[in-house]
């Protein structure tokens, strides 16, 4: 376990990528707890299961911040399967190694918060499935 | 420390002195036979007369007397010995009265003492972290062993009336300790017209070096040991003396007497300009009373970033701060600082406090390049935060 961050975490920290938040999204995730501590926010934009554009938020400590810097450049331009497979292990490799003791909880924040983005995502596109379909029905019997 | 960190953790520790490291090569160097000051010989008498030498110096440091000074190996163990040892020189007495912003060296022995059945009050303090005089004057009771509190807040900055929270207890006949690791080398301390029984003073805080400290124990004054073993220190505190670390303690001690207005004056100038030009940016506000606070002391909580990201990103951009107080950013969890709580502060503002110490070394240009970044990294690191500045 290391002690101090892996100088890639500090990149991260200095230089976090895919900062921000998305216009008019597919989704929108968040986890964390704003009264007590951590936050991150995802905003995700996707286009024929493509994740054409990811934008995240975070408050909360060094390990936070990277850990969303690093999962956005993971999961960016990629499948939506594939995106939603990039793991804890997948973030330590780009983080340069395990995060010191006791700042594991950073890559869980940001794996639900971009998990919660996807659902999001699926939960509008089932709701306009669900519609498209009654629509269709609707047609029928006319 | 490299070169090219502009260093702004003065309170956590001092560079050591080129003078003082120079008075210390003497005794570390394979050149010098060196004694224990304990031995009869030659070498051993020279040894003693470093270590006396150094005792005057940091009894003049205080306007003590030589033989009220004892050798330490930090400020936290002249802490503990005081705490301790005030309370186990009166076992009638199960009482012991703190500030709630004294320091982990002073509320850990506190909780030491609880812990065997002591009764522990734990004076609060005002928004501005100054003590709650009339609190602590109701606290002390007859069967009050010891009163402890800080010259100097070690986080804030705060400086407390310590003449005052003195003449109560010296009124009621209460030992009295005072921890002033942060304010020695600061401001004048004077044990003869602040009748303190105890005080703690760290070398390592004013240009010395690392691993030791000294307490002044007033004449007459009854203390019990912590370390037991060879009598060293008339007893009060055994082991082998560190020679070279008490001669340079001494050099130091004699730099900050000597320089004290000087290092003041210079310090306070620095201080005033990080405080004016970091509180300019909005969300950055400044925490301890603004007038009554150490010459070298500036912390802030920073709205919508928590602190270890900023002291990282400016410790990337090649400046050094502290967050919170060191001894508490390297524990692990999410812990926020019982003084910020104490003064009132939320926990969000806790976890985002940071604190800037400048030296006597510290330059104007220096403190415009640490502006310059603090306003980068608050700038940067808000665009990343969830949080939303409220608007003033």
């Amino acid at each position: 376990m290391a002690e101090r961050y892996n100088p890639q975490v500090i990149e991260h920290l200095v230089r976090p990528r895919n900062v921000g938040e998305l216009e008019a999204p597919s989704g929108l995730g968040e986890s964390g707890d704003n009264a007590c501590g951590d936050v991150a926010r995802f905003a995700v934009a996707i286009e024929e299961n493509r994740l054409l554009e990811v934008r995240y938020k975070v408050y909360g400590c060094v390990a936070c911040i990277a850990a969303g810097s690093a999962l956005s450049e993971l999961a960016r331009d990629r499948h939506l399967l594939e995106a939603a497979r990039v793991s804890r292990d997948d973030l330590v490799d780009a983080l340069g190694g395990p995060l010191p003791e006791g700042k594991e909880h950073a890559l869980t924040l940001v794996l639900d918060a971009l998990h919660k983005a996807f659902e999001d995502h699926w939960n509008k596109k089932a709701g306009t499935m669900l519609v498209d379909d009654y629509a269709r029905g609707a047609d029928n019997d006319g | 420390m490299p070169n090219d960190i502009v260093y702004l953790d003065h309170a956590a520790t001092t560079p050591l002195d080129d003078r003082v490291l120079e008075a210390m090569l003497l005794h570390l160097s394979g050149a010098t036979l060196r004694g224990n000051p304990s031995s009869l010989h030659a070498p051993g008498a020279a040894a003693r007369e470093t270590v006396e030498e150094a005792r005057a110096a940091v009894a003049r440091l205080v306007n003590a007397e030589p033989g009220e000074v004892l050798f330490t190996a930090s400020g936290t163990e002249a802490d503990n010995l005081a705490v301790m040892g005030l309370a186990a020189a009166q076992p009638g007495k199960r009482h012991v009265v703190i500030s709630a912003v004294e320091h982990p060296a002073v509320t850990k022995a506190a909780e030491h003492l609880e812990a065997t059945g002591y009764e522990v009050t734990r004076v609060g303090v005002g928004s501005d972290g100054i003590i709650d005089l009339s609190g602590f004057a109701e606290a002390l009771r007859p069967d009050t062993a010891v009163a402890a509190v800080m010259w100097a807040n070690n986080e804030v900055g705060v400086v407390q009336p310590v003449e005052e929270l003195a003449g109560l207890c010296h009124e009621a006949g209460i030992p009295f300790h005072v921890d002033a690791v942060q304010a020695a080398g600061r401001l004048p301390i004077d044990v003869s017209r602040v009748p303190v029984s105890t005080l703690a003073l760290s070398a390592h805080k004013l240009y010395g070096p690392q691993g030791v400290g000294a307490l002044y124990v007033r004449e007459g004054a009854e203390l019990e040991p912590v370390i037991v073993g060879g009598g060293q220190e008339k007893g009060l505190r055994s082991g082998t003396e560190n020679v070279a670390g008490i001669a340079g303690f001494g050099a130091a001690v004699r730099l900050a007497h000597d320089d004290l207005e000087e290092r003041r004056r210079h310090e306070e100038a620095l201080r005033d300009a990080v405080i004016s030009g970091a509180t300019s940016l909005p969300g950055v506000r400044l925490n301890g009373h603004p007038q009554e606070r150490l010459s070298n002391n500036v912390h802030l909580s920073v709205e919508g970033i928590e602190a270890e990201s900023l002291v990282l990103y400016l410790d990337a951009l090649g400046y050094a701060v502290g967050s919170g107080s060191a001894c508490a950013s390297s524990t692990i969890g999410h812990k926020a600082s019982p003084v910020l709580l104490a003064m009132g502060r939320t926990e969000n503002e806790a976890f985002s406090a940071v604190r800037i110490s400048v030296g006597k070394d510290t330059s104007e240009e220096e403190v415009e390049g640490f502006l310059h970044a603090f306003t980068t990294a608050v700038t940067q690191l808000r665009e990343v935060s969830t949080f939303t500045l409220a608007e003033s």
